[in-house]
């Protein structure tokens, strides 16, 4: 029985999912492939019975950033006369719509700070043994096959401070 | 040899490389060593792992940066944008890098390095190991990123076309940017067995981490119906992970303890001794860009059963491979087929066609026209870069630009505290595979 040739008619989630200019390039270039596409995956299946609940998380996701937003910003900018005469009675205090925001902003930048200083104590002292060596550093093992016509690539393995020094210095 | 085109100084940056153990991490060390024997000079660039820290030289004098930064999350640092800037910039100008490379879309040393590069007007290149998707919230972050990062790049490189046409995709690059450059095995030290094995037991290997994106689900469902259809069938499965617990639970279940052996996790370089100890390799994969593993099983000799995704259709011929949907009555009836053409397999032939095929020395050549090509683009100021950031969105693009100005800012600011003609370059010490021969000489003298 001959195996069935894979599927040569393209994928349309590739059409669907990414609207670039690209798109279009791609399009025009796939008649000239010479290479077997890739096949729908299991997953594409569940394409065909309604959306995908990712694309509803996506929908409801953005939809909610963009009122919360107004929200928030009607809330910051408003006098609170102008609120008062609304009838909105009752809101959190303003003083949060600046200290959120301010709390958000010093824990960026301590963390990045933090960060840089872990980075800062966890550098070795240039007199640490751990610059030279430790314990995954690995002896070079001679090949004995170096008249073989195939040779391999050899394995990783740490080439000693002393050769390095009398490679690069000389007799300086 | 030395007339054949300009030697470039280049600078691999990567968040992997080793001690850990990966498809990156083997790809950026067998290029390297490659680039190294075409006369090019190669500097690697990583965090620090644990003890490993500071600088070391490798073998054939490959020099690797282990610069001290926390690991943040699966092997990543933290993403800073800006703070690795000055260790970025002081390892160019010593190194006189002329091309920076970074690997892996999912590196954010990489990101960060290939910023900083292009800040300083030095060319970069990217090459891309994963696919990813579209649709999913750490998908979609990560697509905005490489987004970012391709939008100013010289030229980038995939290891498949799948993996090509999923980049220029994800990211918007132009695809004349892309290159195809496979990975490779070193058939060297993939070889078949000396003595061929018989065929009256049949012996099935798996050598993967037992994750749920290697497919260790499928094999759960595959093995026992195998094992029943098949009665000389035998499986060995090689590799660690998440997922092992539930192999384990299918031999109680089905009483196969004798027919299936767990391995464990396996060096890789005992990986040879136990692909030659099988017949067919199965692959179980649910997205690959690339699969090494099949490469280095059809190095030895062995026919491979694979789903069809991502870019493994690419990889193999269609009389070394036997494809099959990402389902277990496919991947079943693929064991099936594979059963019956191996009397036809002969496992030195197979090696002797993927030697030819995927080879390191290839892969560092077509790697040296991506550097010339990434040579010859015009070099560009920070005014003719920032429009390329604006077409990346309506929000996304004026951020971009904000944080490239930023760096630029932080560039000439770190000029002015630690110009660069004081940084002091490093001497080189030559290609190191002369002295290791001499080396050799003298100890036969001796």
């Amino acid at each position: 029985m001959e195996w069935p040739p894979p599927s040569t008619s393209p994928s349309p989630s590739l059409v669907v999912r990414s609207p670039r200019q690209t798109v279009s390039l791609i399009r025009n270039r796939r008649p000239h492939r010479d290479w077997a596409p890739s096949s729908r995956s299991p997953s594409f299946a569940a394409r065909d019975h309604g959306p995908k609940p990712s694309e509803v998380y996506g929908f409801v996701g953005s939809i909610t950033t963009v009122i919360a937003t107004a929200v928030y910003l009607a809330w910051a900018y408003t006098p609170e006369p102008v609120l008062q005469s609304l009838g909105i009675t009752y809101y959190p205090s303003k003083y949060w719509a600046l200290a959120v925001p301010s709390f958000v902003v010093v824990t960026v930048v301590l963390s990045m700070g933090i960060y840089m200083g872990l980075n800062f104590a966890a550098t070795p002292p240039p007199t640490s043994f751990s610059t030279i060596f430790d314990e995954k550093s690995r002896e070079h093992t001679a090949f004995s096959s170096a008249t073989e016509d195939e040779r391999p690539i050899e394995p990783i393995s740490d080439i000693g401070i002393d050769r390095i020094n009398s490679l690069m210095f000389g007799d300086r | 040899m030395d007339g054949q085109g300009t030697k470039h100084r280049i600078l691999m940056v990567s968040d992997f490389f080793f001690p850990n153990f990966g498809g990156v991490e083997s790809h950026i060390y067998y290029l390297s060593q490659c680039l190294l024997k075409l006369g090019h000079k190669v500097v690697v660039m990583t965090h620090a792992y644990g003890n490993r820290s500071g600088v070391r030289y490798v073998t054939n004098g490959l020099k690797v940066y282990y610069v001290p930064w926390r690991p943040f999350l699966m092997q990543n640092t933290l993403p800073t944008l800006s703070l690795t800037f000055p260790i970025v910039r002081t390892i160019i100008i010593r190194e006189k890098i002329s091309v920076v490379h970074g690997h892996q879309a999912f590196s954010t040393l990489c990101h960060e390095a290939l910023m900083h590069a292009r800040t300083m007007g030095y060319k970069v290149v990217f090459t891309d190991h994963s696919l990813y998707g579209f649709a999913d919230a750490g998908s979609i972050h990560m697509n905005k990123v490489l987004q970012f990062t391709l939008a100013d790049i010289d030229q980038a490189i995939c290891v498949s076309h799948t993996s090509k046409e999923n980049t220029v995709l994800r990211s918007g690059i132009s695809p004349e940017k892309v290159f195809m450059v496979p990975n490779a095995v070193d058939t060297a030290m993939f070889t078949p067995s000396p003595k061929r094995l018989n065929c009256d037991e049949i012996v099935i290997v798996v050598v993967s981490r037992l994750v749920y994106r290697k497919g260790a689900d499928l094999l759960v469902e595959v093995i026992p119906e195998v094992c029943r259809l098949f009665p000389k069938v035998h499986f060995i499965v090689g590799g660690d992970g998440p997922k092992r617990v539930r192999l384990e639970e299918m031999r109680e279940k089905f009483s196969l303890q004798d027919r299936v052996e767990m391995l464990g996790a396996v060096p890789h370089a005992q990986v040879r001794s136990v692909l030659i100890s099988g017949h067919i390799f199965l692959n179980s994969s649910l997205t690959e860009a690339f699969c090494i593993a099949i490469l280095e099983a059809a190095s030895c000799g062995l026919l491979t059963v694979s789903t069809r995704v991502g870019g493994v259709p690419e990889v193999l011929p269609d009389d070394m491979i036997v494809l099959a949907e990402p389902a277990p009555g496919d991947m079943v009836r693929a064991v099936k087929k594979a059963i019956d053409m191996l009397p036809g397999i002969d496992p030195q032939i197979m090696h002797l066609r993927m030697k030819e095929l995927y080879s390191w020395d290839d892969v560092a050549k077509r790697t040296e026209i991506v550097y010339d090509r990434a040579m010859e683009s015009p070099t560009t100021n920070l005014l003719d870069r920032l429009p390329r950031y604006l077409t990346c969105g309506s929000w996304a693009g004026k951020l971009f630009c904000l944080v490239m100005i930023i760096n630029y800012l932080l560039w000439r600011l770190l000029e002015f505290l630690q110009p660069a003609v004081g940084i002091e370059e490093v001497p080189d010490i030559g290609p190191l595979h002369a002295h290791l021969g001499s080396r050799n000489d003298e100890a036969q003298e001796k």
